[in-house]
């Protein structure tokens, strides 16, 4: 079991069921943990990311018009040695979780090795991948992983009007061979204006395949994204739809896990759910630089995966965590952040909307996320009151 | 929000194993504070179990004391017995 000291407390592992356990001074005094000088500090800062994205390649055959990244066969890709650094540091730091993606990492033929190598310094591996280059055997060594979650964002002509080519067919073939190995398999479905439409034929295929998870992502503008942001993002009805959506699936699915990105929580919280049991079960939006960081092919660490802005590689990320002004930047936009969040019953969960969409409108990441519901009715009744 | 805890979420199926396996409950000082629950496999953003959704405060009360259970009993299994047995004794 993994733990580390927080100014709160501490924080947990747990395996099964695996998860983070946030706990009081009081408990990990009592669990024997000892006392920790950082429960002298009140910066209301984690010491570490809990969780970090490390792009094991840039490389990828698909060539996605969607792709975040902008991955072709001629992007960097790290060396063995770069990614066990990297790995080394971030456990060094007390980080719990890795996920794995690139690019596609099963492009590596080092990508077990370094699994093993992430679970040997204590952390939980994950895996993203499009199922380009799955086999049997290789679903059988993903067995390593946490869990290993598979891009499907539709069927037939829905995938393919998202991704360039219709890549379903081996997505769910990846997920039945990991399924069929035991190992625990989701989708990653991202939400654009068509996907959303076919919502139920695209879970029920992923369930039918051996899928146990949903995890909806909001489409974002960067890479090749960019071009093509505009046209295929949520309309404004789908973005009020979101929660009924979600509470719709989780009610016709009662045996899956249903999950949203953190770039979806501020319309979610458009439905009024609590905002207390939000917090309290890590129900979380903007963690850029804060429960969340990421690690680029090329070697730069960035608060979030959609970032550009490096803070001096994973030896800059970890040993300045603390004093790194770009992190703080991040970490702390929520606590300075204009109305209608400065006022909103959700800004500690949410924390301000998705930065990375911000930049498809504006010239600074550092505004209200404009397609938030909230901030849309609140912009509408300021401009006509 | 919801207001009728669903009748077979993952989740809650796997807290009420937990419930019913015999770990007992972590009667030292202190508290749970938070729960994040599931790994998080995306390797994009940072993704949120919302089965949290369909919960009531009194079944949220169980998670938090189940996973309070399953700390104790992980801790337990790994310091192989350094755990006081009562938690006024320690360190």
């Amino acid at each position: 079991m993994k733990w580390r000291f927080e100014e709160f407390g501490a924080i947990i592992a747990t395996d099964e069921p695996p998860a983070l356990v946030w706990i009081d001074q009081d408990m990990a005094r009592g669990l024997g943990f000892g006392d920790s000088p950082l429960w002298n500090r009140q910066r209301g800062d984690l010491s570490a990311p809990t969780e970090v994205h490390v792009m094991t390649t840039e490389r990828c055959p698909a060539g996605c018009p969607s792709c975040y990244v902008g991955s072709t066969m001629q992007s960097p890709e790290p060396t063995e040695a770069e990614l066990r650094h990297t790995f080394q540091k971030l456990a060094n730091a007390g980080v719990f979780h890795v996920a794995l993606g690139g690019g596609e990492s099963l492009l590596r033929d080092d990508l077990f090795r370094l699994a093993a190598w992430a679970r040997e310094l204590g952390m939980v591996p994950n895996l993203t991948t499009s199922g380009i280059g799955m086999n049997e055997e290789k679903a059988e060594q993903c067995r390593v992983f946490g869990q290993v979650n598979v891009s499907l964002d539709g069927l037939g002509d829905v995938y393919q009007a998202s991704r360039g080519y219709d890549g379903a067919g081996k997505a769910l073939a990846a997920i039945r061979m990991l399924s069929q190995a035991g190992v625990s398999v989701g989708i990653n479905l991202v939400l654009q204006r068509h996907t959303f439409e076919a919502l139920d034929e695209t879970v029920a295929a992923a369930i039918e395949a051996g899928a146990s998870e949903v995890e909806m992502l909001r489409f974002k503008p960067a890479g090749r994204a960019h071009a093509t942001y505009l046209a295929m993002r949520l309309d404004a009805g789908q973005r009020q739809r979101l929660l009924p959506e979600v509470l719709r699936l989780m009610q016709q699915w009662p045996k899956v896990n249903i999950k949203v990105d953190c770039s979806l929580v501020p319309f979610l919280c458009a439905g009024d759910p609590d905002p207390a049991l939000l917090e309290t079960f890590g129900v979380v939006g903007c963690e850029a630089g804060h429960m969340l960081a990421a690690v680029r092919a090329d070697g730069r660490a960035t608060a979030c995966s959609f970032l550009e802005q490096d803070v001096g590689g994973v030896d800059g990320l970890v040993d300045g965590w603390e004093t790194s002004e770009e992190l703080l930047r991040w970490r702390r936009y929520h606590l300075t952040a204009a109305e209608p969040c400065a006022s909103c019953p959700y800004r500690a969960v949410c924390k301000g909307g998705c930065r990375a969409v911000v930049t498809a409108y504006s010239s600074s990441p550092f505004e209200p996320d404009p397609e938030c519901p909230r901030v849309v009715a609140w912009r509408r009744g300021a401009a006509h009151p | 929000m919801a207001t009728s805890e669903p009748q077979d979420c993952p989740w809650q199926e796997r807290i009420r194993q937990v419930a019913a396996s015999g770990i007992p409950a972590w009667n030292g000082p202190g508290r749970v504070l938070r729960v994040k629950l599931g790994y998080n496999p995306n390797s994009s953003s940072v993704g949120s179990v919302v089965t949290v959704l369909m919960w009531t405060t009194v079944f949220s009360s169980v998670v938090l004391n189940a996973m309070a259970a399953v700390v104790v009993s992980e801790w337990k299994r790994q310091s192989a017995g350094a755990l006081p047995s009562n938690p006024d004794d320690a360190p």
